[in-house]
């Protein structure tokens, strides 16, 4: 299984990539810094799933999971924010066709979740 | 053009491209005659081939000689300082391979306006301070932007740039950076644009700048007056432009020749 993840913060990108070695027996993690960065490494490591940050430089997270579902409909993007609790942003990224979204700070268990939940 | 082995150069070939070191410094810019001296400076940095000039490469020189020399007649755009490199820098950029097709490509009013858009973007991004291959790669975004127009001019093509991002996405070799300028250079300030309707932080800073210049030459294509157009496009401030990108397209202004006073 191929993941992408798109976080500007190297201490969240370290603790998902942890978490998702640990869980899965065979995966392939790349990582990006900022929006245009993840639209590069998505068209060259064509990743299954992408844990996507809502607030990422240059253009941000829902800007760019617009992007990807126009350009590639299977890929399932995990939006990633702080923002939680506020039930338009959930909205906003459910329509724009984000597969789930999470709360910062990341656990094992939360990331663990979401991703049974979208490979069923 | 010709491409000559570094062995077999001769004084007094012209050089039909630009030749970078690794980190962006031009070691020889087109159009210059070869020295002795220049052939031992390129042998000293490992180079295998150069570009040389011959009849075919003059009919795009000529174009840019031209679009430039009216930019700066006509347009009352402050390119006198910076022209040179500003041409460096798109000879340089017009030798990748999907700039070249896509110039190839487009019709002859669509290749002006990718020229002007391009002259006129790079001297914005000269006087922003942008480095070396930032510009290089803004020059290439702007000559390409339109490459979803399938090589026509159109007026209301509003499928444009995502057509040409996706054409230019499937390219490998083109930079994300530029396939997304391309995308996005029709977004406005406010969320008024197309075809995501993508609003301040969600567009990148090449497309914001471009979006600002592209209308203005948009403007010019219709025949309209320098001073109404400037003033329009001076205007949509904040509603459909980043108002730093407005800023920087004024400062670029002659303003003495915008208003005809006499130095």
């Amino acid at each position: 299984m191929r993941f992408l993840i798109v976080d500007d913060s190297a201490l969240i990108r370290e603790q998902i990539k942890q978490i998702l070695k640990e869980y899965f027996e065979t995966v392939e993690i790349e990582i990006a810094e900022n929006g245009v960065e993840a639209l590069e490494k998505h068209r060259s490591f064509k990743p299954a799933v992408i844990m996507l940050d809502y607030i990422i430089p240059e253009p941000d997270g829902l800007a760019i999971l617009k992007i990807l579902k126009k350009v590639d409909k299977q890929v399932q993007v995990i939006l990633v924010t702080t923002l939680g609790g506020q039930k338009y942003i959930y909205n906003q990224c459910i329509e724009y066709g984000a597969a789930a979204i999470t709360t910062k700070p990341i656990t094992k268990e939360k990331i663990i979740r979401v991703i049974n939940n979208i490979l069923g | 053009m010709s491409k000559v082995h570094i062995n077999d150069l001769c004084e007094g070939m012209v050089s039909d491209q630009v030749v970078c070191d690794n980190r962006g410094v031009i070691l020889l810019s087109k159009g210059i005659v070869i020295t002795e001296v220049i052939i031992e400076r390129l042998k000293t940095f490992e180079l295998e081939y150069v570009i040389i000039q011959d009849e075919s490469s003059k009919g795009f020189e000529a174009l840019v000689e031209n679009v430039s020399d009216r930019v700066y007649a006509e347009k009352i755009i402050n390119i006198k300082d910076t022209i040179t490199q500003i041409k460096d820098i798109i000879y340089s950029v017009s030798q990748r391979p999907y700039v070249e097709k896509c110039l190839a490509q487009q019709d002859h009013l669509l290749k002006e306006h990718s020229l002007r858009t391009a002259i006129v973007s790079t001297n914005m991004g000269l006087k922003k301070g942008y480095r070396s291959l930032n510009l290089e790669s803004l020059a290439a975004s702007v000559l390409v932007h339109d490459c979803g127009m399938e090589g026509k001019y159109k007026e209301d093509d509003i499928e444009h740039p995502l057509k040409g991002f996706i054409k230019l996405r499937e390219d490998l070799e083109v930079e994300m950076t530029v396939a997304l300028v391309c995308l996005q250079h029709h977004e406005q300030y406010n969320g008024g644009g197309f075809p995501f309707s993508f609003k301040r932080t969600q567009v990148i800073e090449f497309a914001s700048l471009l979006a600002v210049v592209d209308y203005y030459d948009r403007l010019l294509i219709n025949k309209q007056d320098h001073q109404k157009v400037f003033f329009d496009t001076i205007k949509k401030r904040k509603e459909c432009f980043d108002p730093c990108m407005v800023e920087l397209f004024a400062s670029t202004f002659d303003w003495a020749r915008l208003y005809n006073i006499p130095r």
